[in-house]
């Protein structure tokens, strides 16, 4: 890892609030040789993402903005943006916003009627989606560029009252790394509807922050992972207020020689009564020699909280399979309904049929 | 010809031979009744005619319209017209009663070359076939299986009769863990199903439900082979005598 923070010596946009030159460099250093962090990468390679980190971005299609919604872009240097927290939790996710001369900043104010789909290119830029309070957005985002190295951050900020229904469908096949970092506000409501395919690599971090009272956040995961794919998710659910509610359930299949990794961590910090977090990870494994990592973490800093996570690894059940099989239904097809059974629940929301036809399609990517 | 003729059949399951030379013949028609203290090898029976995994048939021939099926897997058997009501029907959350029905016909329809039902037909037909065996029609949106009590399983296993319209059933103890008046609609059900070009096998513990649905024919399965045979009147003698002074 060090060799990596000795190439990002030459970051060029290091917002002046930062700190300058070696000050900057000593953070970045001590970050990525963060033991947090390097458990972070435990399964997965970091360096062909942060080989993406200085590459060029380009802005992402926004088709036509919804009405109430504003686009600008800011320099980096502009203070008050929501990144700052990143450096510690993840710092390539920093360095790459640091690299960048622009940030894209995606302003909500209201309640749009039509949705906000994002169609992204290769790599985009790092984009600050923020919704002020009250505001609701239909948040689509949609990865398909086969281009081969791919980069997507993005930082929301959820205001007071706010509502944000986030769907994103990643079935691109290249190395693909997307970064999510969600804040939400008093009674901020936020919904994410995740489904994806495995690829040559495919890294997505989503890190939530249920950040004042009556915070609500819930995730929901679909992905199967075919042959010789590979699938890491780190999800961190953060709670630092009273009284915030969050739900994770997320659902993937191996298939022959997949590699899987899950790691749930739902961080409840001191003062914090009436949190309540649950996390449900779930692996079909439906190939051989594939590999799944699950780890579900709970640290809790309050008493008076409710939580509960269950990981699991299983195989298709001979019985399901043998009572298809009397009814004339053969192994393959009954392989195939039982594997959309097991991602039914998590295949949802407005970029529902999109999903399903790529999840449990049999000729599925 | 016979619909189903099975000569000197053994099988073992984990090694252990549990069918020990059975041979058992049902022609187009009839009901057989099978009978047995427990343990004697009847669920066997029923899961080495379906081919169940595990089940390994080490001597003999089943032989459905003819030809030898020991060879051939679970689903082509249900192609050939072979049904087995489960015992203990699993339960498969996720895929939804009717999906799995209309999986079912059409894998059946496409491996005999014949039309795939229309979908408002489907429906239609299946509707009808829950109403007519006490089930809300609803059920068939759930998963399969799901959350059903016994009684709704074993109903369940016999519109699945009635909707796939095999060529020989087996019923596993599908009357166990039912009471009077769901025993009732599944035996109308089974009755229902009977014609001069269907078979029948009912695998039962117990003389009731024979009340219902009256066999042409009577087994009696002790230590892996039929005993005795006889007509309706053996299933009254075993419910006075029990099966002790058989062995």
């Amino acid at each position: 890892m060090a060799n990596v923070a000795h190439r990002l010596a030459g970051v060029p946009n290091v917002p002046s609030w930062l700190g300058q030159g070696d000050d900057f460099q000593e953070q970045i250093n001590a970050a990525l040789n963060s033991r947090a962090h390097k458990e972070r990468w435990k399964y997965t390679n970091p360096t062909p993402v942060l080989e993406l980190l200085p590459l060029p971005t380009s802005v992402p299609d926004l088709g036509a903005l919804p009405d109430q919604v504003t686009a600008t872009n800011v320099s980096a240097e502009t203070v008050n943006l929501p990144m700052s927290p990143t450096l510690d939790t993840a710092p390539e996710a920093y360095a790459a916003f640091c690299y960048q001369h622009r940030v894209d900043v995606l302003t909500v104010d209201g309640t749009p009627t039509t949705p906000l789909t994002i169609e992204h290119g290769a790599r985009s830029g790092p984009m600050v989606l923020r919704l002020l309070a009250n505001a609701r957005l239909d948040l689509r985002e949609v990865f398909t560029s086969d281009s081969d190295q791919q980069l997507h951050n993005l930082w929301v900020e959820l205001g007071p009252g706010s509502q944000l229904l986030h769907s994103r469908n990643s079935f691109s096949q290249t190395t693909h790394w997307q970064f999510l970092h969600v804040v939400l506000a008093k009674d901020a409501h936020y919904q994410l509807h995740n489904h994806s395919t495995g690829a040559r690599m495919r890294r997505q971090d989503i890190q939530v922050v249920c950040a004042a009272p009556g915070a609500r956040a819930e995730i929901t995961s679909a992905s199967r992972v075919a042959e010789g794919r590979h699938h890491d998710q780190q999800i961190t659910l953060e709670h630092t207020a009273a009284n915030t509610v969050s739900q994770q359930t997320v659902r993937t299949i191996a298939e022959d020689r997949a590699k899987v990794t899950f790691n749930g961590r739902i961080h409840i910090h001191a003062q914090c009564n009436g949190a309540d977090a649950q996390l449900s990870n779930r692996n079909l494994i439906t190939g051989k020699n594939a590999k799944v990592n699950t780890k579900p973490e709970l640290e809790i800093y309050t008493d008076d909280v409710k939580c509960a996570h269950g990981a699991t690894i299983g195989q298709l059940d001979a019985d399901h399979l043998f009572y298809f099989a009397s009814r004339g239904i053969d192994e393959a097809q009954a392989r195939e309904l039982l594997g959309q059974a097991f991602l039914n629940s998590c295949v949802a929301g407005p970029l529902e049929s999109e999903a399903r036809a790529v999840l449990q399609a049999a000729d599925h990517a | 010809m016979s619909l189903l003729e099975v000569r000197g059949l053994h099988a073992t399951v984990d090694g252990k031979e549990i069918l020990k030379g059975l041979d058992l013949t049902v022609r187009a028609g009839e009901v057989h009744a099978v009978m047995g203290p427990n343990g004697s090898g009847k669920s066997t029976l029923a899961n080495v005619l379906a081919g169940r995994p595990g089940y390994t048939v080490t001597a003999g021939e089943v032989r459905l319209d003819g030809h030898n099926i020991v060879d051939w897997e679970p689903h082509v058997r249900a192609h050939a017209g072979m049904f087995l009501a489960f015992q203990y029907p699993v339960e498969i959350p996720g895929v939804s009663n009717m999906e799995f029905l209309k999986a079912s016909l059409d894998a059946q329809a496409f491996a005999r070359q014949a039309e795939q039902p229309g979908a408002a037909a489907f429906i239609k037909q299946a509707r009808e076939l829950a109403a007519s065996l006490d089930l809300n029609p609803e059920f068939l949106k759930r998963g399969v299986n799901e959350g059903f009590s016994g009684g709704e399983k074993k109903r369940n296993e016999i519109l699945q009769l009635l909707l796939l319209q095999p060529s020989l059933a087996i019923l596993d103890e599908t009357d166990s863990g039912l009471d009077i008046d769901a025993l009732q609609v599944v035996a109308q059900g089974v009755n229902r199903f009977r014609s001069a070009e269907t078979g029948v096998i009912l695998i039962t513990h117990y003389q009731r439900l024979l009340e219902y649905i009256v066999p042409d024919v009577v087994h009696v399965l002790a230590d892996g082979k039929i005993v005795q045979s006889g007509d309706k009147n053996l299933a009254l003698t075993l419910e006075e005598k029990g099966y002790a002074w058989l062995t």
